[in-house]
């Protein structure tokens, strides 16, 4: 029945987007609400089932073999790492669907449009097939494209071919580790070319994260495997062992593997320097396409690289921490000094973004569970508060009719209502204790410098830690920068004449405003909640990790 | 009794407030003044009531049923939160004479200053949100101080940064609340900054220590107080180490500083004092309250609780930003001409004190300072409160005078305060105000340590000589004040005859703090270093009964013991009388002393050295970035997608002109061609092919004689 469930989280939206084509056009706003109803609370019901479980891998798994020559499997379910966000994801499509209740424009094609995509973002958040995982990864291009270079702004066409090519050429690079994937694991026994996680499925089947696939997919022989064991244990005599590391049949590809998978998943993200597509759609696209981009899509590059690069390649992560790191933290500063050079309010949101997908990338790279909890949180946090900042900023847009900060000010005097619920979500972005941003950079940073504690990984470790996680610190500094001066100049000083004609906020806004900082504020009061979906799964990828780093510590690959 | 539990009496007066600013900021109108001020008096007078309560519990118990408590439940979990061995950083609810002290110290506060906001905020509209805000801080404070964690600490910490930048800038539709109240939060925030290092480092070294097991039965189990269990795993941490606090590795020394960062941050202290001046931009109780009572004093509040951790050398760091703050804010104070900002530089000047005291070991005195303070400082701002509404909104101190007699108990209340926290004391009874024990407690302590540092560093008597000197400039600019506001002819008589003594509310508040103020020390001494001693005792720091003090107490005495009375008679003589006054004008105008003046009057040009170093560094980098962004990044990118475009039009022009021009076209031109020649031959006259036929014939005929010849 819940597995059920789980497939119609994929369908019954893309159902609704088939339906929405034949309606006729008076219904097709209610029709899209209750579809967006519908999966949420089929979400909500998958979720409450989840939590009966011992959660510790996927639940509800579907498989079905679906392209036999290439071992392709329909293999949908639901695990801790895929849960918060589908929640985020099927939470936020309710509220997103209310921020476009005034599209007029074409209403038959954009729900539809707008459906399709809901339908693709849970596809990749729900595939436990690497394969499948590609196809949805690649499909929510498309709505998204039509949805900015249909309904954006003046600009919006440059702005989706560049969105839609940019995150095309970070997708090769996937198809090209794909490939290498499954060049190097047909030969598996079971013949499991793309499973993600260890499946309870009926088949016995063995995920790509297994730890004796690994041995399989990164070592020539069991034989072979036998001759390096002995030859090593002679060798360990004369100590010869450290100059002449173990060497399988593929271990050289992995780095390779490993960042062509990161490029992908980081333009995504999007990691600076690879970002640039990222202002240009947020400027060009309608706000409530800019709150699902911030909200859900850019989640779209952390879970994966969460659910296929770290998981696949651990090897390789643990040993370019470091460049890695310093991409995380260069993004969040990088991120951050562009954001305060903006005058156009939406591009200041969409450089914030940057800054705070940094934390992601930073949390993941220094591999410790504390970071890696807190790179989860954030992701999810940001959800909230680029979604609820966007609105924001649409709400005024929507008025003012221009985004130059410098333009405006006085809002908080015309607009006391939408000033205190710019204040949730402006400081909740920012990283105030009490909303949810704290939680993600705390626990990030925390994280970081106790990388620098544990002396697993290198003797370099923790100097180089310490540097990275006060460099982090420091970017609190920057951030409540930008967004003060922002909010001095956007909110306070006297009213504007001309405000006085704008409409009042209405109850619909304020139904999303409160919502969004109804959330901010309940994440990071009880984060737990978060952490009590992800924790089995997270446990399950650091013992990958910790037996990764155990090996390298004895010089092996 | 689970309803006389401090934890939860203290708890319940910390979110009583809360509930108050909630249902202001959601209920409320603009307008509804009495309706606001009600619902937060209302609070706030319950949230005291509380406090008092588990005060007076406290001060009867028995000493050995005065234990630290805590009651904390798991907030963040390092792991697995379903597992049973996963440690969690907790927040909670902890107890201990201190906490209970500062409680009842800022409640008893916050419900003065929000009587006397029911005069002073009568005429705003946005009366309901200045309550909520009050509120929210007052909340916000008993957390931080009931915190039982440094990351608890953190989060509160932040949140009264967070209500004293909505309460600076209340009045945001004008430039000045704005400006301040942007600086101060970024300012708190360079030094949270270092608080989150600290975290971190501390994290990293003895994180696995500090997390507490999963909770089994929450309810009556006293879990471990965790400041205590930081300090206990950092001595742990230690011992396995081989290591002493004495002979601490660096880490610790650079984790104490770096939190020591906040501290400075929060506290104005030196280097980062220069948003204190400016957050005077806020309403006067705002300042009372947030600025120079509690929030700041907070500062202080973080070094008493990490002070077992601190190593000899950030003990050091302490002593001399301490050092250095009180003397920067002294000359400050003397300068500045706006009546709230002398008080400002005062407060950060009184802040060093505190920091000094901890800093040296007077953990004890330093803490004492801090309570006697809050309540002298708040009335002296009340006061000033007073006299600027009375003046009409006039703040500058050079255009008051004479209000004396117009004014009459507002000056009286003026005088007891500045005279207690220049340390006045009756000769003779040894009675003196809070002033007077706790600042000489600190000044002993400042000349023990200095004259045992003096092996280490040759400068180490500066850290007693210079706060001695700041005991006489405290005197010498309360009495300053006090001359150019009260004394002398009046600066402009048609606003004085119209200033009026302020109305009950404020009146009587500012009567009850100046009354404070005075029984705090001498009648209040015990009561509160009871309450003191104990957290010192609890954190192992030696009371300060047991430091060898006497030396220290002589030296102080002989060097400061009349420092009110000669700074304070200075001040009055030379600014109390016309003679003074041009005398002094006289004085300053010459060379050395009016660059001097000028230095003074521009806080010592702190605020233009960070415009230059900090904050346009920061945007001309964020310029540079979003150069770097747009033409270089974005650059590169859009580059590609140029060059592909241009390679798609060779590729195009390739296509269209070489492949299909040339090739495919040409192969038909030429077929074409090549049709209407051989048409030519096609003609159908019999003539012509015979003619051909012949030709041919001759020329194959031709052919194969001459290639038989030449074969041959």
């Amino acid at each position: 029945m819940t597995q059920a469930m789980v497939n119609c989280l994929i369908f019954l939206p893309l159902a609704g987007a088939l339906l929405c084509l034949l309606v006729p056009r008076p219904m097709v706003r209610s029709l899209a609400m209750l579809t967006t109803l519908a999966t949420l609370a089929i979400n909500i019901v998958v979720a409450q089932a989840y939590y009966t479980t011992d959660r510790k891998g996927a639940e509800f798994v579907t498989s079905v073999k679906w392209i036999d020559a290439l071992n392709v499997f329909y293999r949908v379910g639901v695990d801790g790492l895929s849960l918060p966000l589908c929640l985020l994801t099927t939470g936020l499509s309710v509220l997103v669907l209310l921020a476009s209740w005034r599209v007029d424009r074409a209403v038959r094609a954009y729900m539809s449009l707008y459906l399709l995509l809901l339908s693709t973002m849970l596809g990749v958040f729900l595939s436990m097939d690497l394969f499948l995982f590609y196809v949805f990864f690649e499909l929510s291009l498309v709505p998204m494209y039509f949805l900015i270079g249909i309904w954006g702004g003046p600009k919006r066409a440059h702005a989706a071919i560049k969105f839609f090519l940019y995150t095309l050429a970070g997708s090769v690079c996937l198809l090209i580790v794909m490939l290498g994937i499954y060049f190097t694991t047909s030969r598996l026994p079971t013949g499991n070319t793309w499973l993600l996680t260890d499946a309870k499925t009926d088949s016995k089947e063995v995920s790509l994260i297994d730890p004796q696939v690994r041995e399989m997919f990164m070592t020539r022989s069991e034989a072979e495997q036998k001759k390096i064991d002995t030859n090593r244990a002679a060798a360990e005599a004369n100590k010869r062992v450290f100059q002449e590391p173990r060497k399988g049949m593929f271990v050289w590809l992995l780095p390779w593997f490993f960042w062509l998978s990161f490029v992908a998943f980081a333009v995504k993200v999007p990691v600076a320097p690879l970002h640039t597509w990222l202002p240009d759609a947020h400027v060009e696209a309608p706000t409530p396409i800019s709150m699902v981009l911030a909200g859900v899509l850019l989640k779209l590059g952390g879970y994966a690289m969460m659910r296929v690069t770290w998981p696949l390649f651990p090897e390789a992560a643990h040993r370019f921490w470091f460049f890695v790191a310093v991409l995380g933290v260069f993004g969040i500063l990088y991120g951050a000094l562009c954001a305060m050079a903006q005058t156009d309010w939406k591009r200041l949101v969409a450089y914030s973004s940057v800054s705070h997908m940094g934390f992601v990338i930073l949390g993941l790279a220094v591999l410790t569970r504390t970071a890696f909890d807190g790179a989860y949180f954030q992701m999810i946090a940001h959800g909230v508060t680029s979604a609820m900042m966007f609105f924001i900023v649409g709400v005024v847009y929507e008025r003012a009719h221009h985004r130059d900060i410098d333009r405006l000010g006085g809002i908080w005097l015309r607009f006391p209502g939408l000033g205190f619920w710019s204040i949730v979500g402006f400081f909740a972005a920012m990283g105030l204790p009490g909303l949810c941003g704290f939680v993600g950079e705390v626990m990030v940073l925390l994280g970081t410098f106790a990388a620098g504690a544990k002396e697993q990984v290198s003797a370099t470790m923790p100097m180089r830690a310490i540097s990275l996680g006060a460099l982090a610190a420091v970017s609190v500094v920057l951030t409540a920068g930008y967004v003060l001066w922002m909010f001095q100049r956007v909110y306070m000083g006297p009213e504007h004449p001309q405000y006085v004609h704008f409409r009042a906020i209405s109850v619909r806004e304020y139904v999303i405003l409160g919502v969004l900082g109804v959330m901010a504020v309940v994440l990071g009061v009880a984060p737990v909640l978060v952490f009590d979906a992800t924790g089995g799964t997270v446990d399950t990828l650091f013992e990958i990790f910790k037996s990764t780093a155990k090996v390298m510590a004895s010089g092996g690959v | 009794m689970i309803f006389t539990d401090p934890r939860l009496v203290l708890l319940i007066a910390a979110v009583l407030p809360l509930v108050a600013a909630v249902v202001l900021l959601v209920a409320t109108r603009r307008g509804l003044f009495r309706a606001a001020s009600g619902v937060s008096i209302v609070a706030v007078a319950l949230s005291w009531f509380c406090t008092f309560f588990v005060t007076a519990q406290w001060a009867s118990a028995p000493s050995e049923q005065r234990q630290a408590m805590a009651w904390t439940v798991p907030w963040l979990p390092l792991g697995n939160p379903a597992l049973k061995t996963t440690s969690w950083l907790t927040a909670g609810v902890f107890v201990d004479g201190l906490t209970v002290a500062l409680c009842v110290l800022v409640t008893t506060v916050s419900l003065l200053v929000h009587f006397y906001s029911l005069g002073y905020m009568r005429a705003d509209t946005r009366v309901n949100r200045y309550f909520a805000y009050l509120c929210l801080f007052t909340s916000a404070m008993l957390g931080l101080l009931l915190s039982s964690t440094l990351l608890q600490m953190f989060v509160f910490w932040e949140l009264v940064g967070f209500t004293s930048y909505l309460l600076i800038g209340f009045w945001f539709e004008r430039q000045g609340p704005q400006k301040a109240c942007t600086k101060a939060f970024i300012m708190n925030r360079v030094g949270d900054a270092g608080f989150l290092i600290g975290l971190g480092i501390l994290f990293a070294h003895v994180g696995p220590k500090l997390g507490l097991p999963a909770p089994g039965g929450m309810a009556d189990s006293v879990w471990m107080y965790e400041h205590a269990d930081v300090s206990s795993a950092v001595t742990e941490t230690l011992v396995l180490a081989g290591q002493t606090l004495a002979h601490a590795p660096l880490w610790l020394t650079v984790a104490g500083i770096a939190l020591f960062c906040g501290a400075i941050g929060k506290s104005a202290q030196f280097p980062l004092q220069s948003w204190l001046p400016d957050a005077m931009q806020g309403p006067t109780p705002v300042s009372a309250i947030v600025h120079s009572a509690t929030m700041v004093a907070a500062g202080v509040y973080l070094t008493a609780r990490i002070y077992p951790l601190l190593t000899p050398e950030a003990h050091l760091f302490v002593t001399a930003t301490g050092a250095i703050t009180i003397i920067l804010g002294a000359l400050m104070a003397l300068a500045a001409t706006d009546l709230k900002r002398v008080l400002a530089y005062s407060t950060l000047s009184q802040l060093g004190y505190m920091m000094l005291g901890l800093g040296a070991g007077a953990f004890t005195f330093g803490l004492y300072h801090l309570v006697a303070h809050a309540f002298v400082k708040c009335c002296l701002f009340l006061c000033a409160g007073s006299i600027i509404q009375s003046m009409g909104h006039e703040q500058d101190i050079r255009r008051m005078g004479g209000l004396l007699t117009r004014l009459p108990g507002t000056a009286a209340c003026f005088a007891v305060a500045s005279l207690v926290i220049a340390g006045a004391w009756l000769p003779g009874a040894d009675l003196g105000g809070g002033a007077y024990y706790t600042k000489e407690g600190v000044l002993a302590s400042a000349v023990n340590y200095g004259q045992a540092m003096a092996d280490v560093a040759d400068w180490a008597w500066l850290l007693y000589a210079g706060p001695i000197v700041g005991a006489y400039l405290t005197a010498f600019y309360m009495a300053r004040c006090f001359a150019l506001v009260f004394m002398g002819p009046a600066f402009d008589a048609v606003t004085q005859t119209k200033a009026e003594e302020p109305g009950l509310s404020m009146g009587s508040t500012q009567a009850a703090l100046a009354v404070m103020a005075v029984i705090c020390a001498p009648w209040g001494q015990h009561f509160w270093l009871d309450l003191i001693n104990q957290s010192a005792l609890g954190l192992s720091v030696q009371p300060f009964e047991q430091v060898h003090m006497e030396s220290g107490f002589a030296v102080v005495h002989r060097w400061a013991g009349y420092s009110w009375v000669i700074g304070g008679s200075l001040g009055l003589a030379l600014y109390g009388s016309q003679f003074g006054r041009r005398t002094l004008d006289r004085l300053v105008a010459m060379p050395p002393m009016n660059q001097f003046r000028a230095a003074l009057n521009h806080g010592f040009y702190f605020d233009a050295l960070y415009d230059v170093l900090f904050v346009g560094a920061v945007r001309s980098a964020a310029m540079v970035c979003a150069w770097v962004d747009r033409r270089l990044v974005d650059g590169a990118v859009n580059l590609t997608a140029t060059l592909t475009h241009f390679a798609a039009q060779c590729v195009g022009w390739f296509d269209d002109h070489v492949v299909d021009d040339v090739a495919v076209e040409g192969t038909a031109w030429l077929t074409g061609r090549g049709g209407a020649g051989l048409r030519l031959a096609q003609s159908g006259r019999l003539r012509t092919y015979l003619l051909a036929l012949f030709f041919f014939g001759a020329m194959a005929t031709l052919a194969w004689l001459i290639v038989g010849a030449m074969l041959r």
